[in-house]
């Protein structure tokens, strides 16, 4: 292992290498930024280019663009209420509000530091422990991968706000959304209606766009600002410690960040699980183990953190099972997988064996693309603070064409256009009503790998239910889950006898 | 006065709910869905689908009855949703505007249909000054055109002139 470091450092001194690691970066923050665009299209697109180049410039252009635009879907997540991919809708709960208040530079740069963190914390794990973490990882069976789906269905409680009953009914709502198209086992057409585009299921990212976004553009424009002389897009706040994260926000900040670097970590290596999740759950347990006000999903600067930590974390981590077993964790991994063939190189056991100085090249290529993005993350962030003199009234227009644009671009169709509109109106009504569109989109995601795992485990099983019980990983989620449900139970107890006592002491001094 | 509002609006909107959902759960109960796979091992088609519709069901309830306990609440001034009609024609006329122009995208083209409602959003927000508004739509159509047709190679649909 000495050996191939020498070698990859050597190898570091190429300067092919620190190009492209500016350009991917670069290019990777610019299309995360952009509501409806990933980085896994811009991989797509890069992907016959590299046929071109040598194997370690190739491999991290790649994932340069990939990690950047991870982080960057987390700034219109803050400024716009608009996350650039579904895991930023977890930094939008309290990076909006934060916004709102003035505080978007903290909220921003303290997103910054979060992903650098995480990110440089899963990219750790990987080298050092990849063999290790792929062998558990691929223990998940559908028993396992059914049961952490049912714990990872608890962070509804912390993103439901103050009425947990209508956060479950958006949860019941995203939960049937999910099953609109082929059913997963047998291919039946399920609520369809005769339409075909509903064959594939309801497209996430208009979805996702229409919740938020739209639903955000109409809310404002409800408002009386039309009346109003001149409104700037966003507040700004006189106080300078809310344009940066101070000593205290980062210490108060550090153990949620750390503790969803290991949970985005441990969640990006097992395959099919996703960003998404890792940031849900992470800012689930951000949430739960607070002891910091303002409360989450009013502006919690830890709440932004843990997402973005957790989520960012997922970035070197779907690569353990790629790298290590052949086997991609997610569609990027799939897309990355392709331009490891294309180089010669087949992902697996024999990879370290035959290919070694280029993956650990590579792994050092990891630590460098961080290294890029925060001074260009930093960059950005002094950019977007020009966006908030601008009248609200011009960005507003400005963000509506965007967002139709972005739907549509996703599968080249109109249609996804008109899904958007249409979960517009229902995320407006939704906030009006005191529903929460994110425990529709948690729901909605998790639904297909919950059904699949369940519906599989019972095939396995031939029937029997006790197969949840009787795997020791489903277990120990099992146990869990109900840790968490009951600790949210005696919470919210809790705080109503709190609220009863400062209530019941008012009036006796009154 | 507002508790009253948020309780009789949460009445409404659980009443609603439990109404459409227990409908829909029956027809699904009946419905084809439901039938495939009996006898065999594993759930149907319709299981998740019912579990939905169950869960909207009884929380759908379960909110009615709470309701009925925050009556005496005093509430926030924010948790208070009562419908505002101006608010609700400026959402109406922004959303019919959006519906036109996704149905003049194929007709007329992206280009001239969102340079349209780029000027009408404007209009409607009241931004008068055409300083602002002429730069913005030509700069934004130029970027959209060399970031996604040029760059991303997503071909935006053209109209009968361009």
């Amino acid at each position: 292992m000495i050996d191939m470091l020498t070698q990859a450092l050597s190898l570091l001194l190429n300067p092919e290498i620190y190009a492209v690691i500016l350009i991917g970066s670069s290019l990777g923050i610019f299309l995360g930024a952009i509501p409806g665009l990933t980085g896994i299209m811009a991989i797509a697109i890069i992907i016959p280019f590299t046929y071109y180049m040598d194997s370690v410039p190739a491999l991290i252009l790649l994932i340069s663009i990939s990690k950047s635009a991870i982080y960057s879907g987390g700034i219109p997540a803050i400024l716009l209420n608009t996350p650039g991919t579904p895991a930023d809708a977890a930094t939008a709960i309290d990076g909006y509000a934060l916004a709102r208040r003035g505080k978007a530079l903290k909220a921003m740069k303290m997103g910054l530091y979060a992903s650098v963190i995480g990110d440089t914390f899963s990219d750790l794990v990987l080298i050092l422990v990849a063999g290790l973490l792929a062998s558990v990882a691929l223990k998940f069976g559908p028993p396992e991968y059914a049961m952490l789906i049912v714990f990872s269905l608890t962070i509804i409680g912390a993103v439901s706000g103050k009425s947990m009953v209508k956060g479950l009914i958006s949860a019941g709502a995203g939960l049937f959304l999910a099953t609109i198209g082929l059913d997963p086992m047998r291919g039946t057409p399920r609520f369809d209606f005769g339409v075909i585009e509903f064959y594939g299921g309801i497209s996430l990212i208009p979805m996702l766009i229409g919740l938020f976004a739209l639903a955000e553009v109409l809310r404002q424009a409800g408002h009386e600002i039309i009346g109003e002389k001149d409104v700037r897009f966003l507040p700004v706040s006189e106080n300078r410690d809310d344009s940066r994260v101070t000593k205290n926000d980062m210490k108060r900040c550090l153990k949620p960040i750390f503790k969803s670097s290991a949970i985005g970590t441990f969640l990006g290596a097992i395959p099919g699980i996703g960003p998404t999740v890792a940031a849900f759950v992470s800012y689930g347990e951000a949430k739960r183990t607070s002891k910091n006000p303002p409360p989450f999903g009013e502006g919690n600067l830890e709440g932004v953190a843990a997402s973005e930590a957790g989520n960012n974390a997922t970035a070197g981590a779907n690569l353990i099972p790629l790298l290590t077993l052949g086997v991609p964790g997610d569609v990027t991994a799939a897309v990355l997988l392709s331009a490891f063939m294309l180089q010669g190189l087949a992902p697996g056991p024999l990879l370290f064996e035959k290919h070694g100085y280029i993956i650990y090249t590579f792994f050092l290529g990891l630590l460098m693309c961080n290294v890029a993005y925060f001074f260009l993350g930093t960059l950005a962030i002094k950019l977007s603070k020009k966006l908030f003199r601008v009248s609200k009234r011009v960005v507003l227009p400005i963000v509506l064409i965007l967002c139709c644009v972005g739907s549509y671009a996703i599968n080249n169709s109109l249609f996804d256009v008109g899904v958007m509109l249409v979960f517009g109106v229902i995320g407006f009504f939704m906030v009006k009503f005191g529903f929460t569109p994110a425990s529709m989109i948690i729901a909605f995601i998790l639904e297909p790998i919950l059904e699949r795992g369940v519906r599989q485990s019972l095939i396995i099983s031939q029937g029997n239910p006790m197969i949840f019980i009787t795997h020791p990983v489903a277990i120990i989620f099992i146990v869990l889950t109900i840790f968490v449900v009951a600790g949210t139970i005696r919470r919210t107890y809790k705080d109503k006898m709190k609220l009863e006592k400062a209530k019941s002491s008012l009036t006796g001094n009154e | 006065m507002r508790g009253k509002n948020l309780k009789k609006q949460d009445v409404i909107i659980g009443t609603i709910l439990a109404f459409a959902s227990g409908v829909i759960f029956f027809l699904i109960r009946s419905s084809e869905l439901h039938s495939e796979s009996q006898g065999e091992v594993g759930l149907s088609p319709a299981f998740f689908p019912e579990l939905a519709f169950l869960l909207i069901f009884f929380l759908s309830c379960l909110m009615i009855i709470l309701s009925y306990f925050k009556s005496g609440e005093r509430q926030p001034a924010e948790a208070v949703k009562i419908i505002n009609l101006t608010q609700m024609r400026q959402v109406g006329t922004i959303f019919l505007v959006l519906i036109v122009y996704v149905i003049l995208i194929n007709i007329v083209g992206y280009y001239i249909s969102s340079f349209a409602t780029l000027l009408t959003l404007f209009w409607i927000f009241r931004v008068k000054s055409w300083y602002t508004i002429l730069p913005v739509s030509i700069l934004l159509m130029v970027m959209v055109f060399f970031f996604f047709e040029m760059g991303l190679k997503v071909l935006l649909p053209r109209g009968f002139l361009f």
